[in-house]
């Protein structure tokens, strides 16, 4: 080995020849998934779970207890959304060695996240308007209030998780250190939030609207 | 950047328009069928149809699933499947001791 190939970063030195099964897919990659199949099995267990509940109920929401806000929760889930499409492009500015504009919108995507978590903090304790624990809605009452907070309490764990995470590979980017394939790998985190959400929007949210309560 | 950073990234600004177009559309869609006066189980069949449909679309294009080996695919489609077969399963066992 020449002294050049010696300091070359070991990232560029491991390419494998491609798999059969999986291509030039790294084992980060691979591990990620792994890791976000794992994960989805965790939800879909709570929102099974809550499923069953829901239509083993005679009454779901009880007397005094507060409906959910939907549009408040639609806007979050815009916001959610937008914020999976500004981490491809983060992901994008990753693999054209543009750092400037990955830390930019990676940035972006964390400020989604934290706006989010912001209105869903909102929503559970109140912010200009009482939340839903001073309206009525309280945990261990009824299975309507502790499958809310469980289901949406641990999607929102998985938010800050994100924020923390998209921002540590935004501080990497910022000293140099990051590579394409870390911004990939927390932009697959961050869709996989934002898929779940989806599903906990329409099972949790709109599911008993349109059920009735 | 490092490693697989430099490589010539194509436009995609299209692309991902449609994609967002896609998602809120889809979500302004569940929303809509919820507030619509009707029978509650046709609402609750159809919400669930739309969610699904987000969900295999957000990890086929936002997620490049698409883009992936087969045999990455049909790991990532293995989870989602026993999850659906499992709710069949207590859904038809729901029903069956509701009938009888």
């Amino acid at each position: 080995m020449t002294t050049a190939h010696a300091h070359v970063h070991p990232q560029i030195t491991a390419r494998w020849p491609p798999d059969a099964q999986f291509g030039r897919t790294s084992s980060a990659k691979l591990a990620m998934w792994i890791f976000l199949l794992s994960d989805w099995l965790s939800f879909a267990g709570l929102l099974l779970a809550y499923g069953i509940l829901r239509a083993g109920s005679a009454v779901w929401r009880h007397p005094g207890e507060p409906g959910l806000n939907v549009p408040f929760t639609c806007l979050l889930t815009l916001v959610l959304i937008a914020s999976s499409i500004s981490v491809i492009v983060a992901h994008d500015s990753a693999q054209a060695a543009n750092r400037q504009r990955t830390m930019l919108w990676l940035g972006i995507t964390a400020l989604g996240g934290v706006l989010f978590l912001t209105g869903q903090y909102a929503e559970w304790f109140g912010i200009l308007h009482p939340g839903l624990t001073h309206e009525g809605l309280v945990f261990g009452r009824s299975a309507y209030a502790s499958t809310f907070y469980v289901i949406t309490g641990f999607h929102g764990l998985h938010v800050t998780a994100g924020v923390i995470y998209l921002l540590a590979v935004l501080a990497r980017t910022a000293r140099g250190v990051a590579s394409a394939g870390e911004v990939e790998l927390v932009a697959l985190f961050w869709h996989f939030v934002d898929l779940i959400w989806n599903l906990v929007f329409v099972l949790v949210y709109l599911v008993p609207t349109g059920g009735g309560g | 950047m490092s490693a697989t950073a430099g490589a010539s990234v194509p436009n995609r600004t299209r692309e991902y328009l449609v994609m967002l177009v896609v998602m809120v559309v889809l979500t302004i869609l569940e929303v809509a069928v919820a507030l619509i006066p009707g029978h509650a189980s046709w609402t609750v069949v159809l919400l669930l149809a739309l969610a699904l449909a987000q969900a295999v679309y957000f990890a086929l294009y936002t997620m490049h699933l698409s883009r992936e080996t087969v045999a990455l695919r049909r790991m990532a489609a293995g989870p989602g499947l026993i999850a659906a077969l499992y709710g069949l399963v207590l859904i038809a066992e729901a029903a069956w001791r509701h009938l009888r």
